[in-house]
């Protein structure tokens, strides 16, 4: 007996066979039919669709025979994968190849053998379809060609199966996604190259507000439309993300919108668009944008409570801080007015008395003149340190203005606590930005310095303006302790304090961290300094309009 | 001249609020001497003797409060002690224990300071009557 050589490319033929999920497999009807056509064709008792595998051949259907697979080194099927055409043996007995073959020797005593190759998808031999009698014989070319027609028919079978069942495996992937895009609350929306909607999903209706029919065929740039921008300003039908991204085939990103819905509300939509490109290579305009779009509307409204929320909590602070400052503030008003009075006093004595002295007289009236000025000073700090300058437009200031209108309110209290603040600032250095609000941080910064210093032996404060190129900084150090390593990434935070409960909100620095960044600047701790430093710069230009003061 | 033969030592770090009350004082009579701070005023008053101390309560180097408690264990030639505050809510309870008299607030009334003093000096030496 000599067994059947390998196939050439035996790994990728058993590869290609286990791909096709037959083996091993129920019978179907199908193939089973086929044995019973070639069976028919042939003349033949016994006819089967044989797989050759590893070890075996295992037959798929089979007509004539109950045997369901036997080894491979018997198998007829193994030389016949070798040929492409009908492999036939017309008397085994005579064969040197089968002579001593169990199947010819033993059941079922097989002298006739024709089988005709099937092959799997990529073309590899996988197996046969074949015709076995017990007795020689001779086939016709007719007999012949109908073996391999079904050979063939095998073949096809098989392939087909294999597409089917890869089918049912996207179907099942199709079928989840169908079901998330009818579930999600976000809508989706197709548009085709021109714009016109073909197809959403239930989100989509409900979050536009509209109906099905509403919907279906609209373009971006139907005049039913009615939106806006977030800034209130018109929002035109050709500049929709859609028609952007169809006209650019790009991407667009959480472009937000907002829609006026039937109840004379707005409601506000975060919108993403991308472009399908169906066949053609992206250079060219794509065939449809995939629209989604999330409804954004409370968490617009959320948005616009909290900011009212800061402003609010950013008054209570300075509030707070002033309500701190108070006592030092009435002392620095009632001292002049003091000095007002008594000056004045003296005066009319001396008028009276005919005592006056003109040059006296006038040095008194220039006294009581800078006193007045001194109390006009510290009004205007006040005013300036209360006042919400969150909607003041920035403007060009000289540096040392701010500096001596924070100086003005909390000097005296300085002076009274025996603290050296010593400052520095050129008059030269001009700066864009919101005058009050940047006097607000100085007056919190220095505050804190006050607080840190107040008990030691040394009090040393410092303020010194640097004109840092394109920048100004405003660099405050205080002999205090400084601040804790484990501190020093919370500091900035909103409602970090290390003060005792009822001294200080601990909002002082968050939100001087805040105004700093809203001008485009910074404010920093420096680290590696002895003395405890702050530093806020603040670019010297703003890049929205200004106005010069 | 109401203040005749009384002697007054005024203490505040304002130059011109110093000016304004040695000129006031003194021209009621009385002999006065002005100083910046609680430590030239306790210094002074170690070498000199006063009938009225009149302080301003917070001054850098040595506010008035120290002052007082200072000048409360002289135990020779203790002056009268009055203050005269900036501070609205400065109360007089504590101040008292010091031997305060009365605590003015700014911007004082003149003749509201001198009667004080007449009334305080009459009670502690009523031979020393000054003219009116």
């Amino acid at each position: 007996m000599v067994p059947a050589a390998k196939h050439k490319d035996e790994e990728k033929r058993l590869k290609s066979l286990a791909a096709l999920n037959i083996l091993d497999s129920l019978p179907e009807k199908e193939f089973d039919q086929i044995t019973q056509l070639a069976s028919q064709i042939c003349g033949t008792p016994i006819a089967l669709v044989s797989l050759v595998d590893k070890d075996r051949q295992w037959f798929k259907a089979k007509t004539g025979t109950d045997a369901s697979q036997t080894p491979r080194e018997i198998a007829f099927c193994a030389h016949a994968i070798l040929q492409d055409d009908v492999f036939v043996v017309e008397d085994a007995t005579r064969d040197q190849r089968f002579i001593d073959n169990p199947l010819v020797t033993g059941e079922p005593h097989v002298q006739f053998y024709a089988g005709a190759p099937l092959f799997s998808p990529e073309g590899y031999p996988i197996g046969t379809v074949c015709v076995i009698d017990v007795m020689k014989k001779q086939l016709t070319a007719k007999q012949i060609e109908g073996l391999k027609i079904l050979s063939h028919q095998v073949t096809q079978l098989l392939e087909l199966k294999l597409q089917i069942s890869k089918l049912k495996a996207s179907e099942q992937k199709l079928a989840f996604k169908a079901t998330a895009s009818e579930n999600i609350t976000e809508g989706i929306v197709l548009q085709d190259c021109h714009g016109a909607i073909v197809d959403f999903n239930p989100a989509a209706l409900l979050v536009l507000g509209l109906t099905a029919d509403q919907l279906l065929g609209k373009t971006s740039t139907d005049p039913h439309w009615s939106s806006i921008r977030e800034d209130g300003s018109d929002f035109p039908g050709i500049e929709h993300p859609a028609m952007i991204c169809l006209n650019t085939g790009k991407k667009q990103i959480d472009v937000v919108m907002g829609i006026r819905t039937s109840t004379s509300g707005i409601r506000w939509i975060k919108i993403n668009s991308v472009p399908l490109f169906m066949n053609q290579p992206s250079t060219l305009r794509p065939d449809y944008a995939v629209t989604s779009f999330a409804d954004v509307t409370n968490l617009k409204k959320l948005e616009s409570e909290r900011r009212n929320l800061e402003l609010q909590l950013s008054e209570s602070a300075r509030l707070s801080t002033l309500g701190e400052m108070a006592s030092g503030i009435a002392h620095e008003i009632n001292n002049p007015l003091a000095i007002i009075r008594g000056k004045i006093s003296i005066l009319k004595r001396k008028i009276d008395h005919r005592m006056f002295d003109i040059n006296s007289a006038i040095n008194d009236f220039q006294i009581i003149e800078t006193t007045v000025d001194r109390i006009a000073k510290i009004i205007k700090g006040l005013r300036t340190y209360s006042r919400d300058a969150d909607s003041d437009s920035f403007e060009l200031t000289k540096a040392l203005t701010i500096v001596e209108d924070t100086l003005a309110l909390c000097n005296e209290r300085f002076k009274i606590a025996s603290i050296q603040l010593s400052v520095n600032c050129d008059s030269t250095i001009q700066l864009e930005c919101k005058s009050a609000q940047i006097s607000q941080v100085l007056m919190n910064l220095l505050n804190n310095s006050y607080d840190a210093v107040f008990a030691l032996e040394n009090k040393c404060i410092t303020l010194t303006v640097k004109d840092d190129n394109n920048h100004v900084a405003f660099v405050i150090t205080d002999s205090g302790s400084g601040i804790i390593k484990t501190n020093l990434n919370k500091i900035m935070q909103p409602f970090f304090t290390t003060k005792e409960v009822g001294k200080g909100t601990g909002l002082g620095l968050s939100i001087a961290s805040g105004i700093a960044q809203a001008h485009g600047g910074s404010l920093t701790y420096d680290t590696a300094q002895k003395m405890t430093t702050f530093t806020l710069s603040l670019p010297k230009r703003q890049s929205q309009k200004t106005s010069v003061v | 001249m109401r203040l005749a033969n009384v002697s007054i030592l005024v203490v505040d770090d304002e130059p011109d609020l110093r000016d304004v009350l040695m000129d006031e004082f003194a021209y009621r009579g009385a002999r006065v001497v002005g100083v910046a701070n609680g430590k030239s005023a306790f210094a002074l008053l170690q070498v000199e003797s006063f009938d009225i101390v009149f302080s301003d309560v917070r001054m850098p180097g040595g506010n008035g409060v120290e002052l007082i408690r200072n000048i409360h264990n002289l135990v020779e030639k203790k002056p009268i002690v009055f203050l005269c505050s900036g501070y609205s809510d400065l109360d007089l309870g504590e101040a008292q224990k010091f031997g305060v008299i009365k605590i003015f607030h700014k911007p004082y009334d003149m003749t509201d300071i001198i009667d004080s003093f007449l009334q305080v000096l009459e009670k502690r030496a009523p031979c020393r009557k000054a003219k009116g």
